[in-house]
């Protein structure tokens, strides 16, 4: 796939997916409606102190090149252009995945930096009397918990995910979080949860009455007695074999108490809040040695002791419903090495 | 994916139109007796000539056809209808050429009802009258490769050497041309029978001399076939289905013996009579000197205008829009958002992405301007 040429006039360079065109075997190809992409702009490279001024702003971002169309399903676009009602907006969502102490104190997990993976351990799985868990935790000797038992069994972990104004030019009280989100629509109700479905079939996200805000001793406190599944999944139209599942997102209430802001303590966002969700996932149980073998690795160590794993690395996309923010999380699905 | 969608109002926002696209097709005659032929390779025996072990016809290839890269251009075959004076049990491949003949005419002019036979070809624009009738034929079907929806009416031109057959050069020392002179785009000078509109092919260079008016074939023009009358390699004789050129075709090409290494000098009916289909037809390719004409593409488009409001599509959920949750492209909030547009996504009711088109430089869309970008799909 090569750079469109970009001497002359603006071309536009048309092609049908592979979608497409099994819709126009089938003789069901419609088009109802459009999207715009920019995936290929860098909005750093916008110079808004160039001293020239405003015609020279976007100088360098007029001349990014781009590339041809092409037709596979994850070739759409990654970072649409998205439409507000208002002109006015200065900030917008981030999504960051929490992992304050005082969150991994109640249950969140972090990110392995060795290996930069979060590990999703079937537990069901024994080498001798110890489990995959037992096992995995001896192995970790950074001190952090990343461990996600499959399907929130034994003691429940989660990852724990925000959205809201991640800036210090904006106090996290609720008139920010109602003037800068709320009111304007950019707050999630929910987030989709994109996983390949080859390896996980389930999705486990906070009930409708669980809260994360500030209690009277001013200490942030996560009330999340349970998280509950979400099989019922559809297919997803960007991502190859990624199905896509729903979990609820929850409306933060961690406003700071009156005095003394502590509320970064807890949170990852330094300005407004907006949703939260905590999740976690179910292993595909129908996974077999030779899926590991093919997707992933077998019998490796992950530590200094002699226990070894196979393992199978892959990343779930959660994305705000309303704001559209992304985050990545890499998942390392993992047992102890086993012969079937 | 994180978008915003746009409907299209299939009355306002969708149109198709209909545009013919014309290729020009120079096929120069050392290509198909030439370039992978010559001194050292018989007639035949050349990497882009592709003989079949039925020997019905030969192709034509613009490379050597074992390789992946070749593309055919075309076929050639030759053959005459039973009545003709050609037609004996005696001769080479007798009824082979009559079953061509036969195939050609069927699926071209269908069969006389009258006689419950196929009609005989005529260089004329009625096939009625059986006037001009041409018995003894060569057929030219030219792959769709190159010929695509059809032949563009009045730019078929075929350029045979009518000189003597052994010789570097000597052949096209004595040149015919052919043209579809009476052939126009608006369907003028052009019959029509159950393959289709085809055109009458006129000597234009008046080298035959002849009794009879100058034509000496006809152009199936969506068909892309040709087909040739016999006697166009006639100089000396005095109507169309009279030969008399003693030196056709001689060599490799009209050999009869296994050991031969040379055949003897056959006038055309002979060698439409005692050399095989495929000999004859490497004699034809050596007297091959040029063609040419444009092909006719008929392209159906859905145009679909992607209208882009002043107040939509002002934000963007790429990641380097915001720098701290802080749009890096405003430096208060009194500022107007710029996003750049590089994609276009044409989606389905149910947002599956059926096609997809890029800009070949980033479009500014702010509040102040309103868009319209016209996405074309060729059917």
């Amino acid at each position: 796939m090569a750079f469109l040429d970009n001497s002359g006039d603006i071309i536009l360079d048309a092609v049908l997916t592979d979608v497409g065109r099994k819709r126009m075997a089938a003789g069901n190809f419609r088009i109802v409606k459009f999207a715009l992409g920019d995936d290929e702009i860098d909005y750093g490279l916008y110079d808004k102190t160039n001293t020239s001024g405003p015609a020279y702003y976007d100088l360098e971002i007029l001349q990014t090149p781009i590339l041809e169309a092409f037709s596979q399903k994850n070739a759409a676009i990654n970072y649409g252009l998205v439409s507000y009602a208002r002109n006015d907006l200065l900030y917008l969502p981030t999504i960051l995945q929490n992992t304050k102490s005082s969150l991994v104190s109640q249950g969140a997990i972090n990110l392995d930096p060795t290996y930069n993976v979060h590990y999703l351990a079937d537990n069901t799985k024994f080498s001798g009397n110890d489990n995959t868990v037992t096992l995995l935790k001896a192995d970790i000797t950074n001190g952090l918990d990343s461990i996600l038992i499959s399907n929130y069994g034994g003691s429940p972990k989660f990852i724990f995910v925000e959205t809201g104004l991640n800036t210090t030019e904006l106090s996290s009280n609720s008139q920010n979080q109602n003037s800068y989100l709320l009111s304007v629509g950019l707050n999630d109700n929910r987030f989709s949860v994109e996983c390949d479905k080859r390896f996980i079939n389930a999705v486990w996200g906070p009930t409708a009455g669980a809260s994360f805000s500030m209690d009277a001793n001013n200490e942030g406190v996560l009330s999340l007695s349970t998280l509950t599944s979400n099989t019922t999944s559809t297919t997803s139209r960007d991502l190859q074999n990624y199905s896509k599942m729903f979990v609820a997102g929850i409306t933060s209430r961690l406003y700071p108490p009156t005095g003394n802001d502590n509320t970064s303590n807890y949170s990852a966002m330094a300005g407004p809040r907006g949703a939260w969700t905590a999740l976690s996932f179910g292993v595909n149980p129908s996974l077999t040695l030779s899926d590991y073998q093919r997707y992933g690795k077998t019998a490796q160590s992950q530590g200094a002791s002699s226990a070894t794993y196979d393992y199978i690395d892959t990343i779930v996309y959660v994305r705000g419903a309303n704001t559209n923010v992304v985050l990545q999380l890499p998942i390392r699905i993992i047992r102890t090495a086993q012969t079937s | 994916m994180a978008v915003s969608y746009e409907p299209l109002n299939p009355n306002t926002d969708v149109t198709t139109t209909r545009t013919l696209l014309h290729e020009v097709i120079p096929l120069t005659g050392t290509i198909v007796s030439g370039t992978y032929g010559g001194d050292a390779v018989a007639l035949g025996s050349e990497g882009n000539i592709k003989d079949y072990s039925h020997g019905m016809f030969q192709s034509v290839y613009d490379y050597p056809y074992l390789s992946s890269s070749a593309n055919h251009i075309f076929d050639v075959t030759l053959g005459f209808d039973e009545s003709s004076d050609l037609s004996s049990s005696a001769n080479t491949q007798n009824a082979k050429k009559i079953a061509i003949y036969n195939q050609f005419s069927q699926v071209l002019l269908g069969y006389n009802q009258t006689s419950s036979n196929v009609e005989i070809f005529e260089s004329d624009l009625d096939i009625t009258d059986d006037n001009r009738q041409m018995k003894e034929c060569l057929f030219i079907p030219f792959s769709r490769l190159l010929s695509k929806d059809q032949i563009k009416k009045g730019t078929f031109t075929i350029e045979l050497g009518t000189g003597v057959f052994a010789g570097a050069g000597l052949p096209f020392l004595e040149r015919i041309k052919l043209q579809d002179l009476s052939a126009s785009v608006d369907g003028t000078g052009v019959g029509t029978a159950v393959g289709g509109e085809y055109g009458v092919l006129y000597d234009t260079t008046g080298s035959i001399s002849s009794s009879n008016s100058a034509s000496h074939g006809v152009v199936f023009y969506q068909a892309g076939i040709i087909v040739l009358s016999a006697s166009v390699f006639n100089q000396a004789g005095t109507g169309p289905d009279v030969f008399g050129l003693a030196t056709f075709a001689s060599g490799t090409c009209t050999q009869t013996g296994s050991t031969a290494g040379t055949g003897p000098a056959r006038t055309p009916d002979e060698a439409w009579k005692l050399s095989a289909i495929s000999g004859t037809c490497n004699a034809i390719r050596h007297r091959l000197y040029n063609v040419s004409y444009n092909n006719s593409t008929e392209i159906n488009s859905t145009i679909y205008f992607c209208r882009m409001p002043v107040n939509k599509f002002n934000y963007s959920s790429n990641p380097t829009y915001t720098s701290g949750s802080k749009m890096v492209i405003k430096n208060e909030q009194s500022d107007l958002p710029v996003t750049y547009v590089t994609t276009i996504g044409l989606y389905s009711s149910n947002n599956e992405l059926l096609a997809t088109a890029k800009l070949s430089e980033p479009l500014k869309k702010d509040p102040t301007n309103e868009i319209t970008l016209r996405v074309r799909l060729d059917y």
